[in-house]
């Protein structure tokens, strides 16, 4: 058996996915490279995993709302992401989306306190 | 850097071919990115734990559709496999026995003759499985077993819901598949791997094969092809054990083929091995030419029949999925 903390781990894992592109797509519409965006987001209290950005940026650019280039005018070659113009209007409506999405669950949840309450 | 170099080996072995050196490069600078210069062996472990498994990371990379047969029809696919995997290799092995049973002319060792049987049994197997899991793999790809047609991406309607399975009539037993499996097999195995055995001994004669081989041999794509697509019919039979539209002209198309095929192998008059007519020659008052005649006349009846039953087998198919 799962024990409860288990699963809450993997539950919140579950709850962060979805959040993860709005985040990373936020970050970039300067360019970054993938440890710059790690410790960016870190700093911004909105930590992701190495392991998980680094294949996301990949996936990102493949769906076309990321373009890289690779800088390699310093000492160690770099690739740099930054967002598209499909990936900024991809970004609009995830905002949008994501604020619709928020705005109603904390109706649920806010209806949930008053039974609480009573 | 040798632990490095040996988990981007680990990570990139398990992607495509056609990004694996950038995702090497690109993952080889943002290791070093997150180590400090001069880094010692505790901090790239450190880090290299951080990025954690690397299959799983390659699975991150690459998270494409990476199966041949996927869950929703294993359960099906492991049945079947036992099934047909176990026919061909009985099959294979039976005719290896039989094979020895009336080669009188040489005397082969006991352990020749054991040999045989197994490597038979084996190879029995293994065809089985390859079939079986081709005509798998075709399905899981053409994605006729998620309820809409083969090779579109239409969208799911209330039309392909499935109806509950009370058939009535057009109930296709198992027995009978299970039945027409080992018919197919034992048919298409020996027609591929032993012609030779297809062949009569008349007044104690020495047994004489009735088909040409080598001129048989031309035909095998033909005879693989149909093997393949009768096996296919019945791997859907088994799945789903009723009549349909779409399994009834499937049956007819099969139907259809095989008489194409038949046809032309009748019509082949290179087909028949000469030392067989020459035997029946021998054994009446006919010419060669007379005993040629009547066999190609003979022929010609039993394509007849065939293709009556051959069209009457297709109707009846039709007719199965109305009631």
């Amino acid at each position: 058996m799962e024990s409860t903390d288990d699963i809450l781990s993997s539950l919140v894992v579950e709850l962060k996915r979805g959040t993860l592109i709005l985040s990373v797509l936020s970050q970039l519409f300067n360019p970054e490279y993938g440890y710059s965006l790690v410790q960016k987001l870190e700093q911004k209290n909105n930590p992701i995993d190495a392991g998980t950005l680094y294949p996301l940026l990949r996936r990102l650019e493949k769906q076309l709302l990321l373009v890289s280039t690779w800088d390699t005018s310093e000492a160690r070659p770099r690739k740099f992401y930054v967002i598209s113009e499909e990936g900024k209007k991809v970004f609009q409506c995830l905002k949008e989306e994501w604020r619709t999405l928020s705005g109603n669950l904390e109706n649920l949840l806010e209806e949930e306190r008053d039974y609480g309450d009573d | 850097m040798e632990m490095i170099d040996r988990y981007i080996y680990a990570v990139t072995q398990h992607l495509p071919e056609n990004i694996r050196e950038d995702v090497s490069k690109e993952l080889r600078s943002n290791i070093q990115d997150m180590l400090p210069e001069d880094a010692s062996d505790d901090q790239i472990k450190e880090v290299l734990e951080e990025l954690g498994n690397p299959v799983k990371l390659a699975i991150e990379y690459n998270p494409e559709r990476r199966y041949l047969i996927g869950p929703s029809i294993y359960n099906q696919y492991i049945t079947l496999l036992k099934l047909v995997t176990g026919i061909t290799a009985l099959t294979l092995g039976g005719i290896a026995i039989f094979t020895w049973l009336f080669n009188f002319a040489d005397a082969q060792k006991p352990a020749t003759v054991v040999a045989n049987i197994i490597s038979a049994i084996f190879e029995g197997a293994l065809q089985g499985a390859f079939w079986v899991t081709l005509v798998f793999v075709i399905m899981e790809r053409s994605g006729v077993h998620e309820g809409h047609s083969p090779f579109t991406k239409k969208k799911w309607t209330l039309k392909d819901l499935p109806d509950i399975p009370d058939y009535g009539k057009k109930k296709i037993s198992r027995v009978s598949t299970t039945a027409e499996m080992l018919f197919t097999v034992i048919v298409t195995v020996v027609f591929i791997f032993r012609p030779g055995i297809i062949g009569v001994s008349l007044n104690g004669s020495q047994f004489v094969p009735i088909l040409n081989a080598d001129r048989l041999s031309t035909y095998i794509i033909g005879i693989v092809l149909l093997g393949v697509l009768s096996l296919g019919i019945l791997v859907w039979k088994t799945i789903y054990p009723y009549w349909s539209i779409p399994l009834a002209a499937a049956n007819a198309g099969f139907n259809i083929a095989t008489a194409i095929l038949m046809l032309f192998m009748v019509r082949d008059r290179h087909m028949v091995n000469g030392e067989f007519l020459k035997l029946l020659e021998n054994l009446t008052n006919l010419t060669l030419s007379q005993v040629t005649l009547i066999w190609q006349r003979g022929l010609w009846l039993f394509a007849a029949v065939f293709i009556v039953i051959a069209i009457c087998d297709s109707i009846a198919g039709v007719f199965k999925c109305k009631r």
